[in-house]
């Protein structure tokens, strides 16, 4: 009897110090990518400790993640010397441009492999197939994992992405609504995250088709990108940011803001031929680089 | 009659092996553990996330894979310098036996431990994902088999650590190769085509290392692979004899003349 | 053939920085069979030293050891020996029972006598209450008992004991006194070192001392009986000059002859 007492009390003492950290430190609840929240988790032990524990756990069901959609198959970023001398790097079966950027198997394929008897029974034993050109397996395996990766660090972007990408491309219907219910929740947790609007977006504009939301997603996700280093936007996804922009302007008949974009755009990037089409579609002349230029300077 | 005699010496190794880790309870909280991890696992399915087969299996065997091998490097560690701490070894060697019967003796009471273990945590766990529905295929025979051939890699490498190092250092550097034994080897990999010499240095290199993580089908069962092939598992059992053998004769080498 | 034979034996042992300690150094000495000897020395005289070498624990530098005639490095030289360690330790976990069972398959005895051995020396050594109770639980004279038992358990020739009473309560001591009384009727030799000199003068029929690893002083107890006040006047005072006063007297005696 004195023994259960004791543990009750000791379980009532944890849960007692959780609240007084929760409630000590109520900034640790602050979305991670503002410098205040980032001072808080490196200063405050405590807070660190959390953090540290939530993030390590959601990275780890992230990589797990990834695991089940090889089928244990484990993918690893191929060396320069690799790549140069013709490593087999990972393509996804199904979309052929879509492939793992410069990603190989870990095991590395009988031609390549300089350990004879030992890379045969690892080959036999451990989940083996050529990348190249590969399947993924049901998505609906992983999708439980990207629940509880946001539930243990819901300022876990990429997971939220990852996570909507998958529930939408599941074989259920209804996918598109919990797909965006998920990416909602993300933005919930990371408001100032461009990605989760670029994506919410990319969506609406797609799939949903309501062109108003796409364009006021894209827009923020455009001024969210200003001011962030460069490594933390990726061009390609800006790129598609901007002509999912002007898209759904078109979409939506707003000619003068359309061709306004579409003329930022060509600035950006001028060989993209969705930006050209614009001009194309409203009977305007595309404008010259160099005069874009001079727009631009002025 | 030798062989009669040294199996004779083993049974009696082996028996009080067992009968030391059941009272010592050990096996008791790491069964406890698998049953908590599995059930923590399916646990999510409380709170609303669903098709959680492949995660519940995953913790569930990567957790008995764990236990099992911390226990099995913890096991074959004190083996001989927990009896020459304690002094029982005097007793044991003014029997009529070798020290290369004490050596084998005492690393088959290891590996029957480690696979005794094994083989229950590992059925703890199966009846559990088949009460939830999740039966891990006939490939399950074949990962009970795979890993207790792991095993003869792993005591004999740990016994051989046991008697160059203190028995702390042979549990610490025991752990880190046999867990870290994966990461170790594939970083090795990258040295293949830095150079002609390293590529032919490499197989060697990499056959005496530790390749713990051959002698393991947990991510084949959980993912739903096919069975192995039976050469692979009779290559295995080739390799985890003669890694086993050598690494006791290494043993050997310093325990035969070594003053107790 | 006797029981023990020991020649030239060096057992050193190494120190950092300094030369090697010779712990025993170049010892001769022979034990006959039926012998009660008693290895009498002060700490560190090297008397563990030697039954180490003896036993194959420790590897001797050089010189021999034999037991029976075949040499201690052959497992089969303690196919008749039973040993007795000074500290009688075994493995926490198992019942005295099973700690028999164990040396008994170790020692290459078959089943039934294994059966019958243990009940018997269980009884012997008065722990059959105490059979399947783990060792962990027991006294350090339940444990030397238990220690008592496995050395007699294949029935052996030779018994050797390092130290074994220091670790005994009188009543163990009378014990174990009466105990090597009737093994020596029984023809068995008994090696066994000691501090304990009133201990050597009862049982022993010859007692062999050590000092600095040089064997100082053999002598039957007959021989002492009469001759010098007490064991324990003669072994200080052989230890103190390093002389063996018996042996000035007998060279007096000699000289006067």
């Amino acid at each position: 009897m004195r023994h259960t007492a004791q543990l009750l009390g000791l379980a009532a003492l944890l849960l007692a110090g959780g609240v007084g950290v929760q409630a000590a430190l109520p900034e640790h609840r602050r979305q991670p990518d503002t410098w205040g929240s980032q001072q808080v988790f490196e200063d405050a032990p405590a807070t660190s400790l959390i953090g540290g524990f939530r993030t390590t756990t959601a990275s780890w069901l992230f990589a797990r993640a990834q695991e089940y959609l090889h089928g244990g198959v484990m993918l690893r970023a191929a060396t320069t010397q690799e790549q140069e001398t013709g490593a087999p790097l990972a393509t996804h079966g199904d979309e052929l441009e879509s492939n793992h950027g410069a990603e190989t198997g870990v095991i590395p394929p009988p031609g390549r492999d300089p350990r004879w008897v030992w890379g045969m029974l690892e080959r036999e034993t451990q989940p083996y197939m050529d990348v190249r050109s590969h399947r993924h397996h049901d998505l609906r395996e992983a999708l439980p994992l990207y629940r509880m990766m946001t539930w243990s660090d819901p300022y876990f972007v990429e997971a939220y992405s990852q996570g909507a990408y998958m529930v939408f491309s599941g074989a259920e219907s209804q996918n598109l609504q919990r797909a965006l219910d998920f990416l909602k929740e993300g933005l919930h947790y990371n408001p100032r995250s461009w990605q989760l609007h670029k994506d919410y977006a990319h969506y609406h504009l797609y799939n949903v088709r309501d062109w108003r939301i796409a364009r006021e997603y894209y827009l923020k996700a455009i001024k969210l990108t200003e001011g962030l280093p460069e490594d933390k936007v990726s061009e390609s996804e800006l790129e598609a940011a901007w002509i999912g922009l002007v898209q759904a302007l078109r979409k939506l008949d707003n000619r003068d803001e359309a061709l306004q974009w579409a003329a930022l755009g060509m600035q950006r990037d001028p060989a993209a031929p969705t930006f050209r089409r614009i001009f194309e579609h409203y009977g305007v002349p595309v404008p010259k680089l160099r005069n874009l230029k001079a727009r631009q300077s002025h | 009659m030798t062989l009669a005699r040294d199996m004779q010496i083993c049974r009696a190794f082996v028996i009080a092996a067992l009968l030391e880790t059941v009272r010592r309870r050990e096996v008791y909280v790491l069964l406890a553990l698998s049953v908590l991890m599995v059930a923590a696992a399916y646990s999510f399915t409380f709170f609303g996330v669903h098709g959680l087969e492949l995660f519940v299996k995953d913790m569930g065997f990567s957790s008995v894979g764990l236990f099992a091998s911390v226990l099995g490097v913890a096991v074959a560690a004190r083996q001989l310098p927990e009896e020459i701490q304690r002094r029982t070894i005097y007793p044991l060697l003014a029997r009529p036996i070798t020290r290369w019967q004490l050596l084998v003796g005492k690393f088959a009471a290891a590996w029957i431990t480690c696979v005794v273990t094994f083989v229950t945590l590992s059925l703890v766990v199966l009846l559990l994902l088949l009460a939830l529905r999740m039966p891990p295929g006939w490939i399950f025979l074949q990962y009970l088999l795979v890993r207790s051939l792991g095993f003869l890699w792993l005591c004999g490498f740990v016994i051989c650590l046991s008697t160059y190092l203190s028995p702390a250092g042979a549990l610490t550097v025991g752990m880190l190769l046999t867990l870290g034994a994966g990461v170790f080897t594939r970083t090795l990999m990258f040295v293949d085509g830095t150079s002609p010499v390293m590529k032919v240095l490499l197989t060697p290199v990499y056959a005496f290392l530790p390749q713990y993580s051959l002698f393991d089908l947990t991510k084949k069962m959980v993912y739903g692979w096919e069975p192995i092939h039976p050469l692979a598992i009779a290559g295995l059992a080739l390799y985890g004899a003669a890694i086993a053998f050598f690494w006791l004769r290494i043993a050997w080498l310093r325990f035969r003349r070594q003053a107790i | 053939m006797d029981a023990i034979r020991i020649e030239k034996l060096v057992v050193t042992y190494p120190r950092p920085g300094t030369s090697p300690l010779r712990a025993v150094d170049n010892l001769s000495f022979d034990v006959a069979q039926g012998e009660i000897v008693g290895f009498l020395g002060v700490n560190g005289a090297g008397k563990t030293s030697t039954i180490k070498a003896l036993m194959g624990f420790q590897p001797a530098n050089s010189g021999s050891a034999s037991i029976f005639g075949e040499p201690v490095d052959a497992a089969t030289s303690r196919g008749q020996v039973g040993f007795l360690p000074e500290t009688a330790l075994y493995s926490p976990f198992l019942t005295p029972a099973e700690t028999l069972w164990m040396h008994g398959e170790l020692h290459g005895l078959d089943r039934t006598t294994i059966r019958e051995r243990v009940q018997d020396l269980l009884q012997t050594v008065g722990l059959a209450d105490k059979a399947r109770v783990q060792n962990r639980t027991l006294s350090k004279g339940m444990l030397q008992r238990v220690g008592i038992a496995q050395a007699l358990l294949a029935r052996p020739r030779l018994l050797v004991l390092d130290e074994v009473s220091s670790g005994l309560d009188p009543l163990g001591r009378r014990d174990l006194r009466n105990l090597l009384r009737a093994q020596r009727d029984d023809g068995v030799t008994v090696f066994f070192s000691s501090h304990q000199l009133t201990e050597a003068e009862t049982i022993c029929d010859r007692i062999l001392v050590i000092h600095q690893g040089r064997l100082v002083a053999g002598r039957r107890i007959e021989e002492l009986r009469g001759r010098v006040p007490s064991l324990e006047s003669f072994f200080v005072t052989l230890i103190e000059t390093g002389v063996d006063p018996l042996a000035v007297v007998d060279r007096q005696v000699q000289a006067l002859v």
